[in-house]
């Protein structure tokens, strides 16, 4: 019998084909619509060297704006994620009549013009507003205050937790309640031992998709904020503010910081999460 | 601990889920209830536990009246069909889980509830796994923790809800044999649903036959596959032959045939159903007067038994009969062989008017547990 050497293969084949076009692509992608452009930003902003950046974000109005900024969203994310998981707990949980209507309000802060949103908020939240006037009697002024920046930036992002917070309940077995139940758990018992650590991750996501977009909010912000120097003034604004003064270098400086900021903001809840995910 | 059910009642919407169940179990005793969807089994066993609330009747725990309980105040120890283990816990955790949700001042110390756990783990035959989460563990082992997890609050009962549905034939007969045992050492009372009767035969002491929300028969496994008390237990249990007839002066004549079968003489005047199973029915001689002539017309065999399928000439119904299996050097049977049976063992049950039984509410296209989900909202 002739042994008939079988031709080696020449090197190990992965299981699932495509791995190379596809990260290629993914990275080439990745560098055209986002990578490329953050770049240029911070290719501007070098032209100020360490120093000149840190002079421009060290000014007193820009250190504010940027507090104001990161501070409303993350007030924002964190009311966004409480009220969120409730509005998401009764869409899963309750049926009632206008469900479906309720259901599709939910998704208007992301269709609607935030100009749109701005204005309208305005006109509510205004010393003359529906709202507003009520406030006003309790001695309480929302618009042309930060709390008006933390009301438009609650308003666009509560469509983020709830719909990444909605799936993720729905898949919660009634079986988990009902076994918690028999062994003695009470609700609240249930509920924080249960179902909230099963909607922990997605909350997460939730929360950060929700402060990502808030610190980027402009159009519905600058209506109701006043935009008052240190006090109601965000970070983009300040940005366009030093733009239309054709100071490209401090606009950019101050982009770049909002960058780095977000970047290990985001990082850092990403971290968190792959900690919560990987016990599931 | 013993439990008296007395008249209990269940609707979902308009659909009649238990109609008015009266059952009683004894302490320390494995119940099975048996029937097949849409019966109220489940319903049944949810109810002992307080998941479903009555709309009438009792539950009792020997002398405490259940229904005016909780089911956090239940104390029963209840067994899902998807295991609903919390998958974020450890093993050791889900098991934990019942001791340490108890208010302060009943929760056992740190060193008790570790003790406990170890022992329930050595129990389940699961030692050695309390830090793996249930994503790592395989069916069988998922449904050994729910279990561990249900005992760790000493039940006043045990409740199982078609524990072994969701696992495979292999495993799923080692459970069985494994919780028969446990069940031997431990003692509780033990009720468990399930729709296939071989499983309740097997395991259980007693077993309840359900249908369409009430109890056709309670019985120990011989009471019930030896006497079946209704057409439908026969029906649920096996498949019998059933073969129209009429009693007429004492003797029993089957439709479109001169046999005369004897009769017990107790059976009323009238249209009746013979019911016999395929292993009671025997081969008979020519000689044989009481036999029923037919033409094979099907041959199976599957292992141990020759299953024929006979065509009766006097009705021209096929029945089906059951053979151990037979050297087949001595006898073979071909398609189109004349061939006498009679039925060696057989019941009566009187045929009614055909009347199509109209079930008001109950959408068949849809589960007993979307009825719950609706009637819920």
């Amino acid at each position: 019998m002739t042994a008939t050497a079988l031709p080696r293969p020449r090197r190990a084949r992965r299981t699932l084909p495509g791995l190379t076009p596809t990260l290629g692509f993914t990275i080439f992608y990745l560098g055209l619509i986002v990578l490329i452009p953050l770049a240029g930003v911070f290719f501007r902003a070098s032209g100020l060297g360490l120093d000149g950046i840190w002079k421009v974000i060290s000014d007193e109005r820009v250190l504010a704006a940027l507090k104001l900024s990161f501070g409303a969203a993350a007030i924002a994310a964190v009311l966004n994620a409480v009220f969120g998981s409730i509005v998401a707990w009764v869409f899963v949980r309750y049926e009632f009549p206008g469900k479906r209507l309720l259901d599709a309000v939910i998704d208007l802060p992301f269709a609607l013009p935030t100009a749109v949103a701005g204005i309208a908020l305005t006109a509510l939240y205004s010393e003359s507003g529906w709202i507003g006037s009520v406030l006003a009697q309790a001695g309480i002024k929302v618009a042309y205050t930060p709390l008006g920046v933390i009301v438009a930036m609650t308003f666009i992002g509560l469509p983020f937790v709830v719909r990444t917070v909605e799936p993720v309940l729905k898949e919660v077995e009634r079986d988990l309640e009902e076994a918690a139940a028999t062994l003695g758990a009470h609700r609240l018992t249930t509920v924080l031992r249960v179902i909230a650590p099963a909607v922990f991750p997605s909350l997460v996501t939730g929360f950060a998709l929700a402060f990502a977009r808030a610190v980027g909010e402009y159009g519905s912000v600058i209506f109701i904020a006043g935009n008052f120097p240190m006090v109601s003034e965000i970070a983009p604004l300040l940005i366009i503010i030093k733009l239309e003064e054709f100071d490209y270098q401090g606009a950019t400086a101050v982009a770049a910081t909002m960058l780095v900021l977000s970047f290990l903001l985001l990082l850092a809840i990403n971290l968190l999460q792959a900690r919560a995910r990987r016990k599931s | 601990m013993d439990i008296q059910i007395r008249g209990v009642q269940k609707h979902y919407g308009s659909f009649h889920a238990l109609r008015g169940i009266d059952l009683d179990i004894a302490s320390g005793e494995l119940l099975a209830l048996l029937g097949p969807s849409g019966s109220g089994k489940t319903t049944l066993l949810r109810a002992i536990a307080g998941l479903e609330p009555l709309d009438g009747g009792q539950v009792r725990f020997g002398d405490i009246d259940a229904t005016a309980l909780t089911v956090q105040q239940r104390q029963v120890g209840f067994v899902f069909q998807q295991y609903a283990l919390f998958k974020h816990m450890t093993v050791f955790d889900n098991i934990a889980f019942g001791l340490t949700v108890r208010p302060k001042k009943q929760r056992p110390d740190t060193a008790t509830i570790n003790k406990r756990v170890r022992e329930l783990l050595e129990l389940v035959q699961l030692g050695g796994l309390e830090q793996r989460y249930p994503a790592q563990l395989s069916g069988g082992q998922k449904q050994r923790v729910a279990l561990a997890r249900a005992l760790a609050i000493e039940p006043r009962v045990l409740l199982l809800d078609e524990p072994f549905g969701a696992l495979d034939a292999k495993v799923r007969k080692d459970l069985r044999r494994w919780l028969r045992q446990l069940h031997r050492e431990t003692g509780y009372t033990t009720i468990f649903v399930t729709h296939d009767q071989e499983e309740a035969l097997e395991l259980a002491d007693r077993v309840v036959v359900m249908n369409r929300g009430v109890i056709e028969q309670v019985g120990t496994t011989d009471q019930v596959w030896d006497a079946p008390a209704t057409p439908f237990v026969y029906d649920f249990l096996g498949t019998p032959n059933v073969l129209p007839a009429r009693v007429e002066r004492g003797a029993l004549l089957l439709n479109g045939a001169t046999a005369t079968l004897a009769t017990a003489g107790a059976e009323p005047e009238g249209p009746v159903n013979v019911y016999t199973r395929p292993n009671e029915l025997r081969i008979a001689d020519d000689g044989d007067a009481a036999a029923l002539s037919g033409t094979v017309v099907e041959i199976q065999r599957t292992g141990l038994l020759l299953r024929l399928g006979v065509q009766l000439l006097s009705s021209g119904d096929t029945i089906e009969i059951e053979l151990p299996n037979p050297d087949p050097a001595v006898q073979r049977w071909q398609l189109g062989d004349a061939i006498r049976v009679r039925p060696a063992r057989y019941s009566l049950f009187p045929r009614k008017a055909t009347t199509a039984e109209v079930e008001t509410g109950f959408d068949p296209t849809r589960t007993v547990a979307e009825h719950r989900e609706r009637s819920r909202n």
